[in-house]
């Protein structure tokens, strides 16, 4: 009744309400009429402008796992493995069908699209009987496709095509920039996002090809220009044929060969290796500024960056932090203005392991706080990792972190972040300085943003999260912890296994506290999982076993939990596995059971575990008289019961 | 005779039980262990040093040394772990090396008493036979071996080798005193020292991270750094130069490519993935225009695709039949927007050619059916 003539009530009003909002409308449209109107010059925008602009809309979603996963639970990532995984498998795919494209290239030689999709149909091949010109060349060397760009280079040779001068020098340039190697191809962005350190471990020795196509390529150049001795330089530098690459820039110098500023930094940037001692380094370094600052060259972002990691490689603390603050105001007064990889440079050069503490980062952080920063120098991936790295193990400080996340996420500095490698080490440093400075509170409240969408911890970083909460009483958060950690694979860590249960069990749930009520069902919960969890892994043949210590924790929390059914069937498990299991279960474990036993009134399960308890020469006096207090016993049980203590033990 | 008997006792075989059994029974005392691990064992030297020259003396006591810590390593891993049923089997050995022990003790006396005439035979064979079998372990014969080494020693030079052998290993029970420092050469002093303090922080689980940070911590803290208010290097003096471009063209068009990929990842969201697609050219461009990339058309205008009838001005009669069909074709090309203004062009002007060709047919075709006439 009540109902019905609420629903006649209601469109009335509602139509009340839109009439009179109607009229309000088209009051407020009133002209301004002295205002011209101005319209605004047109703005170029790019193709990507616009879709960029929308892109910058959308937050990151901490609940969503990353767009690239397919948006179907089963194949929501949760461990680092299957994250990797599941995108490379992404990857490749699209390498199988780029590589069916290419192989059945008939099938896709039709042309649908209006205007034709290049990248749709299969590349060009070229092969030794080709039809080639001197522009094919030419788009290949734009294309920066150095296989591709080298065959043909050797057909025209051998059909005697003249080469002009200008395409053989950026022939040279994009050989001697990838060492005459195929460089990964730009469309495999997650081959390169979890690349990790590969190519930086390659890059520790020379790997300039010697005599290869560059060298042969710079002979046939005659007379010698400045760019051709500057390509060979820059390719030998960059590939640590270091000594060949300063005697090109020596004989340049000799041969009064004006090269440019970026050759410089080139050779800067190996001073490490042609010199051994700080001070031979330094001095080679001024050297090659004076002779820039001879030819009248301008030193760039790029100079700055070579001469500080150039000092980063000092061994001498005092020198090169003297030379770093002599450097640094040298390029503030030509107005180069620093990246992020020069940040990283001074992260390195200030605080070292074993030097004394510097507080360099937080001058750092007062410079840059709330700049935006784009990719200026390959090292600029490298700060924010070191950032933390340096936060956590070198200040310790959580206020430190917290600045240096901000700026992490201030505009699009997240590109810079690097690889997932690196993402990885930024998380791992930042949440394990959180886990020990902050509340448990607090910590589990960034916990719960990062993990696992963002990041997921590694087992370390599992252990030092159990100990802060082990520290800080929060062990209602423990039941969370281990679901998590289940579903990470963390479970066949046995150290992590141990921590768990110890935490539970030493902080006895309080039932007073609402926040505890459910901890002794959970408890026993996690316990009962761990248990078949290991019972599991031992019939797989992986590395974990039960311990003694392990086996009574669990004991005891089935216990509290007041799974006394499966806490018989853990104790019989010890009991009949004793030969096997290392180490016994705690005395508590085996009293808190007797007690239960007594509750629950079953006195031969008691009775099983006063024999365990005796024949491992745990102290059984206490249990006995437990047991014997609790029970009214029968004949056979207190047989049993005098059997295992002694006669002289009832008479008392 | 007694040189022979104590090459007989040198024997590995007889040696190693022995050994075994010492650390066996060590291992479950109730002594504490870490101390007398690093401390070598030799109890006999003082006594030795008076009759025996010092260089194997030396040897005996480095390879005494070495069993000891050989011992004590061997003791730690076996009480490290206290296993289930420990209680039993402890109780069991004790009671079957009881047994063996007085069994041993009975049978070597009637050994002794078969063999020996004389009382003081008797003890010594007696004695003898016990020192093999129950091992030097067995504190309770050190008289016995007191007999031996004297009876060894005056006896026979020549087995002098083999004594001292013998002697260094009837002396291999296990020191627990703590030895006089002195006798440590410094190098092993340290070594040792630095050991135990490893093990140590090793067993408290405290490594030595955050104590070398504390320390570092309070020995220094440099303050604030003033980043750009320092002295300048003071080598560019000219700050007005002009900037310097990059004289390799080719060169920097790769590096910044391979910069812009370093900050590039996996696109987050949709706008991104079409960013991505936009960038490699497989979807449109923004603003989205339907000539985009005509390249033949770009400077053709609409009335070309349209109006055909112009290019059959000049041929085509003005009447009749091909007119006829010729202005079908123009409609139908008009209405074609999959093919060029040029081609259209050219498809009719085969027409043109055609009839060309076939005019002399045609025009037999249209006498014969008067009433029609083609123009030429």
């Amino acid at each position: 009744m009540y109902l019905s003539r609420q629903w006649r009530l209601l469109p009335k009003a509602g139509i009340a309400r839109s009439l009179s909002s109607s009229g309000a409308h088209y009051t407020t449209a009133a002209p301004a009429e002295d205002s011209p109107i101005e319209i605004p010059n047109r703005i170029e925008r790019s193709p990507t402008d616009l879709l960029q602009a929308l892109a910058a809309t959308v937050g990151r979603d901490h609940t969503a796992p990353h767009y690239k996963y397919h948006d179907d639970p089963f194949l929501i990532p949760m461990s680092n493995a299957a994250k990797r995984t599941y995108a490379l498998s992404k990857e490749s795919g699209r390498k199988a069908a780029k590589w069916i494209k290419e192989e059945h290239r008939e099938l896709f030689m039709h042309q649908e699209a209006q205007p034709a999709i290049e990248k749709f149909a299969p590349s060009m091949v070229y092969t030794e009987d080709s039809q080639v010109e001197e522009s094919s060349l030419r788009q290949l060397i734009a294309q920066g496709e150095l296989k591709d760009a080298v065959l043909v280079y050797n057909l025209l040779e051998q059909k005697g095509t003249v080469i002009s001068p200008e395409l053989k020098q950026s022939l040279l340039e994009l050989v001697c920039f990838h060492n005459n190697q195929e460089p990964l191809p730009e469309e495999y962005i997650e081959e390169r996002w979890f690349m990790q350190n590969n190519r930086r471990r390659e890059r520790s020795g020379k790997t300039w090809k010697d005599g290869d196509l560059a060298e042969k390529l710079y002979s046939e150049i005659e007379p010698k220009t400045p760019q051709s001795y500057a390509s060979l330089i820059r390719g030998m530098a960059k590939y640590l044929q270091c000594e060949r690459a300063y005697a090109l820039l020596q004989e340049a110098g000799e041969k009064q060969i004006q090269l440019d500023t970026n050759t410089f930094n080139s050779i800067i940037q190996i001073v490490n290796f042609l010199k051994d001692t700080a001070e031979q380094r330094w001095q080679l370094c001024t050297e090659l500024l004076q002779e820039m600052s001879q030819q009248k060259l301008r030193p760039n972002l790029g100079t700055l960056n070579a001469v500080l990691q150039c000092i980063s490689t000092f061994g001498n603390f005092k020198l090169a932090r003297t030379a770093a603050l002599q450097v640094l105001p040298e390029f503030k007064k030509l107005d180069v203005s620093p990246s992020l990889g020069t940040y990283y440079y001074l992260l390195i050069i200030f605080c070292r392991e074993r030097g004394p503490v510097s507080h360099v980062i937080v001058d750092i952080l007062n410079d840059i706080a709330g700049k935006e920063f784009k990719v200026q120098h390959p090292k600029d991936t490298y700060f924010f990792a070191t950032a933390m790295d340096v936060c956590r193990n070198h200040l310790h400080d959580k206020a430190l972190a917290k600045k240096v996340d901000e700026l992490l996420h201030t505009g699009k500095n997240y590109d810079l972040i690097g690889d997932s490698f690196k993402e990885s080490i930024y998380y791992r440093n930042y949440l394990a300085l959180l886990c020990q400075t902050e509340s448990i509170d607090d910590f589990m409240q960034t916990y719960d943003l990062l993990v696992p969408n963002i990041y997921i911890p590694e087992p370390g970083i599992m252990e030092e999260i159990l100990r802060a909460i082990e520290i800080n009483g929060g062990v209602e958060h423990v039941p969370r912890i281990w679901s998590d950690m289940v579903v990470f694979d963390h479970t066949h860590r046995e150290s992590l296994l141990l921590c768990v249960l110890r935490i539970l069990v030493d902080n006895k749930p309080n039932p007073e506290s609402p926040a505890q009520q459910q901890l002794p069902e959970q408890g026993a919960k996690v316990a009962l999982d761990m248990y078949e969890k290991v019972e599991d892994s031992i019939r797989r043949l992986r590395k974990v076993s039960f311990t003694g210590q392990m086996l009574g924790d669990i004991l005891t929390l089935l216990v509290r939990g007041g799974n006394y059914e499966k806490a018989t069937e853990v104790l019989s498990h010890i009991d009949k596995n004793q030969h096997r299991i290392p180490g016994t279960p705690a005395e508590s474990a085996l009293q808190e059971f007797v007690e239960a036993s007594v509750q629950e009134k079953s006195p031969s399960q008691a009775l099983v575990a006063l024999q365990y308890a005796v024949e491992n020469n745990i102290d059984s006096r206490t249990l006995a008289k437990r047991i014997h207090e609790g029970f009214t016993l029968n004949e056979a049980h207190l047989s049993k019961l005098k059997s295992l203590v002694g006669e002289s033990f009832l008479d008392k | 005779m007694l040189a022979l008997r104590s090459t007989h006792r040198l024997s590995l075989r007889s040696l190693l039980p022995a050994a075994y059994k010492n650390v066996g029974l060590v291992s479950y005392s109730s002594q504490s262990k870490k101390d007398d691990g690093y401390s070598s064992s030799d109890d006999e030297k003082p006594t030795k040093k008076k009759d025996k020259p010092a260089e194997k003396e030396t040897a005996a006591q480095r390879l005494n040394r070495l069993l000891g810590t050989m011992q004590a390593t061997d003791q730690l891993s076996a009480s490290d772990f206290p296993r289930p049923g420990d209680a039993n089997r402890k109780r069991r050995e004790a009671q079957k090396q009881e047994a063996a022990s007085k069994n041993v003790l009975t049978a070597a006396k009637n050994i002794a008493s078969m063999l020996g005439t004389s009382e003081s035979d008797k003890k010594q064979t007696e004695s003898e036979l016990l020192a093999k079998l129950l091992g030097h372990g067995s504190e309770s014969s050190p008289a016995a071996k007191g007999d031996n080494q004297t009876a060894d020693a005056s006896s026979d030079p020549a087995g002098e080798k083999e004594l001292n052998l013998s002697d260094l290993i009837v002396g291999m029970k296990i020191d627990r005193r703590q030895q006089p420092q002195q006798d440590q050469t410094r190098g092993e002093y340290v070594r040792r020292s630095l050991a135990s303090r490893s093990k140590h922080q090793g067993r408290d689980g405290s490594y030595q991270r955050p104590q070398r940070h504390m320390k570092r911590e309070a020995e220094s803290f440099t303050g604030s750094v003033n980043l750009y208010g320092g002295e300048p290097l003071g080598i560019f003096k000219d700050t007005q130069l002009p900037s310097s471009t990059d004289i390799l063209s080719t060169w920097s068009q790769l590096s910044e490519r391979e910069l812009s990929l370093q900050a590039s990842h996996p696109p987050a969201n949709y706008f991104e993935q079409m960013v991505l697609w936009t960038d490699q050219n497989k979807v449109w461009r923004f603003p989205i225009n339907n000539e985009q990339d005509w390249v033949d058309e770009v400077n053709v205008d609409f009335s070309e695709h349209i109006f055909l009838e112009q290019h059959l001005e000049d041929w085509c009669p003005s009447k009749g039949p091909i007119r006829h069909f010729m202005e079908l074709v123009c409609v139908g090309l008009s209405k074609n927007p999959y093919v060029t203004a040029q081609e259209k062009k050219d498809h009719i002007l085969w027409f043109r050619d055609y009839f060309q060709a076939k005019k002399d047919i045609l025009k037999d075709l249209i006498s014969k059916e008067p009433g029609k006439s083609i123009s030429a």
